[in-house]
């Protein structure tokens, strides 16, 4: 059932209780149905409202003390069904390879195995409606090349959470959601070493205490960072964060455009290209993964009085690419057989690339976040690599001919390193606490019935889309959680 | 026909006046690799003992284009 906690906020005491979900996004919906699917009852607690509003999403403003990031606030959505209520649907897996030591990083990796993320994929694909696609890379006879591959993915409509399972919980006896639920402090019992419950307060200053055996902060990797670090009452250094690892290791794909091309074999430029580097090619370069993308322009039509010259423009600037660059700075136009060279590239953990707690407060007395993202020189040399070397494959296999960033090439040049908006790592799973603050099962590490779900968690990025791997690794945690009764 | 010539034909294809912009695009070639070019031998960052490429005005080349330039 759903529940303004506006208006019903007392209502909440009524239930009796599985378990505590916190966010309503791709990661909390998943625990919460899965969870009631086997047959135990769940709140579920939303701190947005049903649809988008300023109220609520000015509460993740934040500041970037970094390198400039456009994503903080912009870059999620705080309201039911989350982030995936904007999300581009594009639906990719790790590679084996993402989760071995990979020395080279100066962390430490996954402690679980490929196989335990893999393993029932298929579910996770129908939640996002991708059910039966192959994500594997696959061969193409006309791409013979040793160094890359091209990857696999598929494009979910893409699955709008809220819009999907709205009616299902609506109707559910076993999922009880409450939205304007904001979750404003974790209290833990006098031991320090439970969650004794959760309070939660709505826009109308209301608030009360919430408990349950069990508790999921599924707020993404931003914000359960924030969490956990202003649950200080009781713990100053903040929940979980024993070791200090809560909010570091802020990763990002980064999103370099790394230059345009021309086609040389027009038959191969059916659709776009998207390369990632062989196993081996990584491990000889001990680099981050990633994906290389070439996007060949589509020719675009004029219409109008003026589409006569503004062909005869074109056509013109399309034959001299000196005279393009001129006239681009005053009309846009694309050439045909034109493309663009774009990226989505792993970062490596860093522990100097992270959310810290700034000292201005939001409506609920919360301390906003700053984020220090920090590009390092790993990252560069992935970022280079992978250019340089695509670029070079292109023109071996004579697909096409690509002209680089000057960045790329120039050393001394800072890379134009933008983002995808794919918020990971601030709380991430570890073997031990000495190395992060969550372990296999996602339960903080000294806290026995809390749990953290979501991209916090990863500790590496891979190069791929998460939102897939976020929706499988809730299930696996719903499992896990259902397994314990 | 040698890679640069490919290269070359791409250029030309994309205009509807064929030979004069392949013309063009062949002076423009000329212009990109054979005068003044901003040469990088070797890439940042990269054994490239056996480097087969040339990096050109910012354009990825093989040795084959840049031989038959030449």
């Amino acid at each position: 059932m759903i529940f303004d906690f506006n208006e019903a906020w007392t209502r909440v005491s009524e239930g009796n209780y599985d378990a505590c979900v916190c966010g309503a996004g791709p990661a909390g919906i998943t625990i919460a149905r899965k969870l009631a699917s086997r047959g135990r009852k769940v709140l579920l607690l939303e701190g947005g409202g049903l649809e988008y509003s300023d109220q609520s999403q000015h509460l993740y403003d934040g500041k970037s003390i970094g390198r400039q990031y456009w994503f903080v606030e912009s870059g999620r959505l705080r309201y039911f069904g989350g982030t995936s209520n904007h999300w581009s649907g594009r639906c990719s897996v790790f590679d084996p390879i993402d989760f071995e030591a990979r020395e080279y990083f100066g962390m430490p990796g996954w402690p679980i195995s490929y196989d335990q993320v893999i393993k029932g994929m298929e579910e996770a694909q129908e939640i996002v409606d991708i059910g039966g696609k192959d994500l594997s890379p696959f061969d193409d006879a006309r791409f013979a090349s040793r160094l890359f591959r091209q990857s696999g993915f598929a494009l979910s409509p893409p699955t709008r959470f809220a819009e999907k399972y709205d009616a299902e919980i609506r109707t559910s006896e076993r999922i009880d959601l409450f939205y304007n639920a904001n979750l404003t402090d974790v209290k833990l019992t006098d031991s320090l070493s439970r969650v004794r419950g959760l309070v939660v307060e709505n826009f109308n200053g209301q608030k009360l205490e919430v408990s349950a055996p069990r508790y999921v902060v599924a707020l993404g990797a931003i914000e359960n960072a924030r969490m956990l670090l202003n649950a200080n009452r009781q713990i100053p250094k903040g929940i979980g964060n024993g070791k200090g690892w809560v909010g570091r290791c802020f990763m990002e794909h980064l999103n370099v455009p790394i230059g345009r091309f021309i086609v040389t074999d027009t038959k191969f430029w059916r659709k776009e290209a998207s390369l990632s580097p062989t196993v081996e090619f990584l491990r000889q370069h001990n680099i981050g993964n990633g994906i290389v993308t070439f996007g060949p322009n589509s020719s675009p039509q004029s219409y109008g009085r003026l589409r006569v010259l503004k062909q005869f423009a074109r056509e013109t600037g399309c034959a001299l690419p000196r005279m393009a660059e001129i006239m681009r700075q005053v009309v846009d136009f694309d050439c045909p057989g034109d493309g663009l060279v774009t990226s989505l590239i792993e970062q490596s953990p860093n522990p100097d690339s992270r959310v810290t707690l700034a000292n201005d407060t939001d409506k609920f007395g919360l301390r906003r976040i700053q984020l220090n993202w920090n590009v390092n020189e790993r990252d560069k040399k992935t970022i280079r690599l992978l250019a340089i070397k695509t670029a070079e494959e292109m023109a071996k296999l004579d697909l096409a001919r690509v002209q680089l960033a000057p960045f790329i090439t120039n050393p001394s040049l800072d890379i134009e390193v933008g983002a995808h908006a794919h918020h990971m790592g601030t709380t991430r799973m570890a073997t031990a606490p000495e190395f992060g603050v969550v372990n296999e099962n996602c339960q903080v590490f000294g806290v026995d019935n809390l749990y953290i779900a979501g991209s916090s968690v990863f500790p590496t990025g891979g190069g791929c889309n998460p939102t897939l791997t976020i929706v499988k690794l809730a299930l696996r945690l719903a499992e896990f959680l259902a397994s314990l009764d | 026909m040698g890679q640069l010539q490919s290269f070359k034909s791409a250029l030309s294809r994309r205009s509807l006046f064929g030979p004069l912009a392949g013309a063009a695009a062949t002076f423009v070639v000329g212009v990109h690799f054979g005068r003044d070019p901003v040469v990088m031998s070797q890439s940042p960052g990269i054994d490239n003992a056996a480097m087969e490429f040339t990096i050109v005005n910012g354009w990825v080349l093989s040795r084959q284009d840049i031989a038959a330039e030449e």
